[in-house]
């Protein structure tokens, strides 16, 4: 009995993977050689397709951002290719590659960082989840050794490790402020979009902003975002010129679809 | 003059008579000569307007002295401009008269009437008639001095006009313009609010920090002029009212000086800073404006736009101007762009250099340098450029494209493309693998690394995710940060509750300890009352060992005469006491009431110490 009842099961497998076979169902694995190809051919658009593809069936992943940003920047869309770049970084913190990818691209696109001071330099080492991660973890330690403290009494690892465990969190907890509003930005992906005194179409420009620039927005009024660009000031830009950093699955697939 | 003229005789006429003939020797003519007091009130207007005013005269002949009550009239305002007196000797013949002079200011339109008043001079009594007058609504309001010279109210003391707003303009189109507040040359001014603009689609330049200042005759009146040079550009198109507003506070001096004195009438007199100091002025804010004028903004055309038009609008002139000429492969050139003329310069964006793979171009920063005014001048873009190719001979053509408003048609400008050499790069050796660009600068080497880096792509897919969130936004963040602080509330709660616990039952113990002392030496006293040695030692004994053995937490019956010396002072009473008790155990001592009272009130107070 027990033989037949899997024997019937891998039968259904058999005929659901014949079956997927059949429909054209591709795994994620396979549509990522399939884009992998195109863009060794020097096929960078249907490359760049294939992988939103796989990011809008299947999810983001850093690896598929990583590639998609490299189409993009493969075409001089750097504004594009930067946005990915930065997506990857959000679901990878300390993919080095992407990040170098990242700096690189910046720098063809003349984009650059404003000089950083010690502050900013030692609460950039990591992003805000990671900061975040940090703070909870030394939350939990903390939990976890006044607990122990409490059935059996600790003497110099407790008044060592609690001190150390309040300082881990309260650093944590400043780094991830820190970082909290540079997660939560948007690229610009048209280029010399100009940043506008109103939002709308006709009004006075007050500067032109690159291609790839990492703007913040404060305010909305119908297709117009009124954003922070740093150095270059805040003004108003079209939400069209505008892409969060931040996205889901079904964002790309919702993009697709359009396409 | 206009107005009324009283005049009347109060002395007799016998009187009159005789002055006459005592006069009339020495008088040659009589036609004038004073035969009593004589009094005029005069008004010089019977119509004024709010903020003008009229001035009352009286006029006394024949007194050198005058006492005038003014009657006190609803709305209206006598202020006192002083008294003038004349002294006359014409052949022989003397006479003096004094003249009061007084302004009348209205709060309120209506008709008015001055009721006869009196007047003491020379020793009698004289009244005057009853003066009529009408007092009219200002006919300077405020805020409604408005409109262009030619439009000007004929009593207007200020008002401001703009020149160069044309009829129709083009989205974008610089219309320079002159705004000149004009305000009536007896009339100090202080401007308080700069032209701005009122009306939606267009903007206002910034104004010149100093405005200009002058004077103006128009139609035959002296204006002193302010005047600013500005600019306006629509920025919808459509047809929209636009008007400037200028504020100011204006120093109106009370109309009708007194004029009984000529001095005063020199213009040094009559200046504003002169009324200003003597207080014969009045503040009035206002808020002109010029007439509204309807100007239809047309939409630059969709027709024949360049494909690299920026919005720029006006006349401009474009040259470009490279450094060096002559390179090598990667190193860079400076293309110095310079775009001239008149116009929207804020819209005026670098042009773009052609995509080219045997160039990579950087980005351009631009510098704005005015000729004086925002629409005016050249702006300079500079660009970093670098050629890739060694064949290459010379910089590519580069465009400009703007709207002339004048000639109502898109203008393109192309460069002739610069002569350039380029030479091979000698320091890149054999590394000629990527043609046909040889970079050899660091910025070349980064390319290459950039695009061996970005050849790195990706093999496996890693993990998927359904969106980027924030830890913040995830559940299990919260479900940890929630056990851990459950777990640490419930910590501090337990601890906390023991503590309570532990310390009401300490207390407790305290008190019955406290309770059995206090019955102990109850019974202590009785039997040092019946002469009980026996039971009076151990007594104490019991209570010494109770009290120390709830401090020292141990047992009672183990506590010895050597651990009271141990860890008692030697000459605590407790331990007196105790070796006291063991001397009577041991010792046989005896001690009568009297000694075991004193005894007790000693062990009393030595338990209440160590309580």
């Amino acid at each position: 009995m027990k033989n037949l009842a899997m024997f019937l099961c891998m039968l259904a497998l058999a005929l659901i993977a014949l079956y997927a076979d059949a429909a054209g169902v591709r795994t994620p694995n396979q549509l990522l050689q399939e884009a992998n190809d195109d863009y060794s051919a020097g096929r960078f658009t249907e490359a760049a397709r294939v992988y939103r593809d796989i990011l809008g069936e299947y999810g983001l992943s850093a690896e598929v951002l990583h590639n998609l940003g490299n189409s993009y920047a493969a075409q001089h869309r750097h504004g594009q290719a930067i946005l990915q770049y930065l997506r990857g970084l959000r679901l990878e913190p300390g993919d080095d590659d992407l990040r170098a990818d990242l700096v690189l691209t910046r720098e063809e696109t003349g984009l650059f960082r404003p000089q950083q001071n010690f502050r900013d330099r030692l609460f950039g080492i990591l992003d805000m989840n990671q900061w975040l991660l940090s703070a909870l973890t030394g939350y939990t330690l903390l939990t976890v050794l006044l607990v122990c403290h409490f059935f059996r009494p600790l003497t110099q690892s407790f008044f060592l490790g609690v001190p150390l465990l309040i300082i881990l969190m309260a650093l944590s907890c400043f780094g991830a402020l820190q970082q909290y509003r540079m997660w939560d930005g948007s690229v610009v992906v048209d280029g010399r979009t100009r940043l506008l005194l109103s939002p709308f179409a006709s009004a006075a420009p007050m500067a032109v902003l690159e291609e790839g620039t990492v703007v913040f927005s404060e305010n909305r009024h119908g297709e117009y975002h009124y954003v922070d660009a740093g150095t270059a000031g805040s003004g108003w830009i079209p939400a069209s010129s505008l892409e969060r950093i931040r996205t889901s699955r079904l964002k790309f697939a919702r993009d697709n679809a359009a396409r | 003059m206009l107005g009324n003229n009283i005049s009347c005789s109060v002395l007799p006429p016998s009187l009159l008579l005789l002055c006459a003939l005592l006069i009339l020797p020495f008088s040659g003519s009589l036609a004038t000569a004073q035969n009593g007091v004589s009094l005029s009130a005069t008004l010089n207007t019977t119509h004024f307007s709010i903020g003008s005013s009229a001035t009352l005269r009286i006029r006394i002949n024949g007194s050198r002295s005058a006492e005038i009550h003014i009657p006190e009239i609803d709305n209206l305002i006598f202020h006192e401009r002083g008294q003038s007196s004349q002294m006359q000797l014409v052949n022989g013949s003397f006479s003096s008269s004094i003249t009061s002079t007084y302004v009348i200011e209205a709060l309120k339109e209506g008709s008015y009437s001055i009721p006869p008043f009196t007047i003491e001079a020379g020793g009698t009594t004289l009244t005057t008639e009853s003066l009529n007058f009408e007092v009219s609504p200002s006919s300077n309001p405020p805020n409604a001095d408005t409109g262009s010279p030619g439009e000007k109210n004929a009593e207007g003391l200020a008002f401001v006009s703009v020149r160069g707003i044309t009829d129709r303009a083009y989205t974008g189109e610089v219309i320079p313009v002159t705004i000149k507040a004009y305000f009536k040359r007896k009339i100090g001014a202080e401007i308080t609010a700069p032209p701005a603009l009122t009306g939606d689609g267009f903007v206002l330049s910034p104004l010149e920090s100093e405005p200009q200042q002058g004077v103006e005759n128009y139609q035959g009146q002296t204006y002193s002029v302010i005047s600013w040079q500005s600019a306006i550009t629509p920025i919808r198109d459509g047809r929209h009212e636009i008007a400037i507003d200028v504020g100011a506070i204006l120093q109106l001096p009370l109309k009708n000086r007194p004029s009984g004195n000529r001095l005063f009438d020199d213009d040094f007199f009559s200046d504003d800073l002169f009324d200003s100091f003597f207080g014969n002025v009045r503040q009035q804010k206002v808020k002109m404006q010029t007439t509204p004028q309807t100007v239809t903004v047309i939409p630059l055309p969709q027709k024949g736009r360049p494909p690299g038009f920026d919005g720029a609008v006006g006349n401009f002139d474009f040259t470009v101007a490279a450094q060096p000429h002559a390179v090598a492969v990667g190193e860079p050139i400076t293309l110095t762009m310079t775009i001239s003329g008149k116009g929207n310069f804020d819209r005026v964006s670098v042009p773009e250099f052609p995509t080219d793979e045997n160039w990579k171009s950087y980005s351009a920063n631009g510098t704005f340098f005015s000729s004086g005014d925002s629409y005016t001048g050249k702006k300079v873009f500079e660009r970093a450029v670098v050629a890739k190719n060694s064949a290459l001979t010379a910089i590519p053509s580069l465009r400009f494209s703007y709207f002339d408003p004048a000639k109502e048609s898109y203008v393109t400008l192309d460069t002739e493309p610069l002569s350039l050499q380029v030479e091979e790069d000698e320091s890149a050796g054999e590394n000629t693998a990527i043609p046909p660009a040889k970079p050899r600068d660091p910025e070349g080497v980064k390319e290459k690394q950039a695009t061996a880096l970005r050849m790195q792509i990706s093999l496996t897919s890693g993990d998927f995710h359904e969106e980027i969130t924030p830890l913040y936004e995830r559940i299990w963040f919260w479900f940890t940060l929630f056990i851990c602080s459950a777990l640490l509330l419930a910590l501090t709660v337990y601890h906390l509750a023991r503590r309570h616990r532990l310390s009401t039952l300490e207390q407790r113990q305290k008190r019955r300890l406290q309770h059995t002392i206090q019955t102990g030496l109850v019974t202590l006293h009785e039997t040092a009352a019946a002469g009980d040695n026996e039971a009076f030692f151990k007594g104490c004994l019991h209570l010494i060992r109770l009290r120390l053995a709830s401090d020292w937490n141990i047992e009672p019956a183990a506590i010895s005469l050597y651990d009271l010396e141990q860890r008692l002072s030697g000459d605590s009473a407790l331990v007196k006491i105790f070796n006291t008790a063991q001397q009577h155990a041991y010792g046989g001592l005896h001690l009568d009431t009297l000694k075991m009272n004193a005894l007790l009130a000693q062990l009393r107070r030595a338990l209440e110490e160590e309580s």
